[in-house]
């Protein structure tokens, strides 16, 4: 397990743990899809926070997820393409959790 | 046996805290070959498994699934194969299909439990994610996980006896760990 | 407990049901085995219909040329029931309706067979027929019909799938090896 490195400052992670509770409790009183773009706002802040302290692969799939995440909050009204843009989010993200785990080259066929 | 099938129903839980300990691979098979012999709709077998023992895949997949609470031992992703869908003319998003996946999903549940092995479904998962983590060919949707694990308390069991690896069809149905970047065929 | 492996192996489709009741604690043995299936969000939005008057299994298989093993002594309809559902979405988004038919059929059908049972399932083919007959309410969605007896005459089928394929490697001798013997 890697050691804690601080990406995050106390009151920045506090930020964060609230925005994630309130919106947990507000999304009992909004529309369903509200929650979907509080948890993509989450992601994106976190994003902003950590840019710059994060090793560069990581950086690199945090920078490729800025033009699909601006795409998606964009484009709330229309399903079928925020749909889009947060499954090539999704893409990008396991692209890059695929190469940290080092699993290239041991697939079994 | 009466009682022992209804007991196995009855007793059956979904299992959270997983011990490490791997399964071993023949009992993994057993689930496997359970899971061919669920009921079909139309007798039409559309369900594909993808079988994950490795753990650096497991840990990728826990990742990208925020309803896997487990840290499973082994997974089995139950996929739809849409070309043997398409081929049997079956509309894309026929009921059927997912009381398939259900009926699979049950009965390797329930092998797991006859195993001594804790189960339990994850169905909170992105399907994006998975496909590129797996690297699924594009006919293949995942639909729903099988995470299989001994029960923390179970951990100290000992290994039941089993038979040699039974040489059935369930292994057309299945698919060992991730696809490989270029598939061969 | 491995005796279970061998029962879903071999859990049989009834090619024929004898002309005898199911008795109704048989019958609750088994709706309590579907009771046992987990649930997606664990709601409960599954409701069972229990038919045993045989002048309407009479008529219900008229509507469902899959009943091809007779009239069972009994039919189990599983429905969805709407009203409970917390909200109604196109199907991608609410899979788990129907996952959890095909998992409580599977337990009914298995705890069926260790009653010495054999069952007939069956996709719901003619939902507005059986509306019909059976004065369904209109919250109550059928998906699948089980039907249950005792083994009837004529042959048992084997597992619903057929005859296990045998792989050609199982059907070769492997002569010792020669030069461009092709070997699997």
């Amino acid at each position: 397990m890697p050691e804690a490195s601080g990406v995050l400052t106390e009151d920045e992670a506090v930020e964060l743990f609230a925005y994630l509770l309130t919106s947990a409790r507000t999304q009992l009183d909004e529309p369903p899809d509200y929650a979907s773009m509080r948890l993509l706002t989450a992601a994106e802040s976190l994003r902003d926070r950590i840019a710059g302290r994060v090793s560069p692969e990581v950086a690199a799939m945090l920078e490729a997820t800025l033009a699909p995440s601006s795409f998606a909050q964009e484009h709330v009204n229309d399903l079928e393409a925020y749909t889009r843009s947060l499954d090539e989010l999704c893409a990008i993200l396991a692209r890059t959790l695929v190469a940290r785990a080092e699993l290239e080259g041991q697939a079994y066929d | 046996m009466t009682d022992g099938m209804l007991e196995l129903i009855r007793t059956r839980r979904v299992i959270r805290a997983m011990s490490d300990r791997p399964i071993p691979l023949r009992d993994l098979e057993k689930i496997l070959e359970a899971g061919r012999w669920a009921p079909a709709g139309g007798n039409q077998r559309v369900v594909r498994f993808v079988a994950v023992r490795d753990p650096g895949t497991l840990k990728v997949l826990r990742e990208v699934s925020p309803g896997m609470l487990q840290r499973p031992a082994a997974a089995i992703v139950l996929c739809l194969d849409h070309e043997a869908i398409r081929a049997n003319e079956i509309p894309e998003h026929d009921p059927v299909l997912y009381v398939d996946i259900g009926t699979t999903m049950q009965t390797m549940l329930l092998a797991a439990h006859a195993l001594g092995i804790g189960s339990g479904p994850v169905t909170s998962f992105a399907h994006e994610a998975v496909r590129v983590v797996l690297n699924l060919p594009r006919e293949l949707t995942p639909e729903l996980m099988v995470c299989l694990g001994y029960a923390e308390k179970d951990a100290e069991q000992p290994l039941k006896r089993g038979g040699g690896a039974p040489r059935v069809n369930w292994q057309d149905l299945t698919h060992w760990e991730r696809y490989s970047r270029d598939p061969q065929s | 407990m491995l005796d279970a492996l061998e029962a879903i192996r071999t859990r049989r489709v009834a090619k024929a049901y004898a002309d005898r009741p199911v008795p109704s604690d048989t019958l609750w043995t088994i709706l309590e085995a579907a009771r046992w299936a987990p649930s997606g969000s664990n709601l409960r939005v599954h409701r069972f219909v229990v038919v045993t008057d045989r002048r309407v299994l009479r008529l219900i298989r008229m509507f469902s040329p899959g009943m091809v093993a007779g009239i069972p002594g009994a039919l189990v309809l599983i429905c969805i029931d709407w009203s409970l559902a917390r909200y109604e979405a196109p199907i991608q988004a609410y899979r788990e309706v129907y996952w959890d038919v095909g998992s409580a059929a599977q337990n009914m059908l298995l705890a069926a067979h260790a009653l010495g049972l054999v069952a007939g399932p069956m996709t719901a083919d003619s939902p507005s027929a059986l509306r019909v007959l059976l004065n369904l309410p209109s919250h109550l969605d059928p998906q699948m019909m089980v039907g249950l007896g005792y083994p009837g005459e004529g042959p048992i089928e084997t597992p619903s799938f057929g005859r296990v394929r045998t792989r050609v490697e199982d059907l070769v001798l492997m002569a010792p090896l020669e030069e461009g013997t092709h070997h699997a």
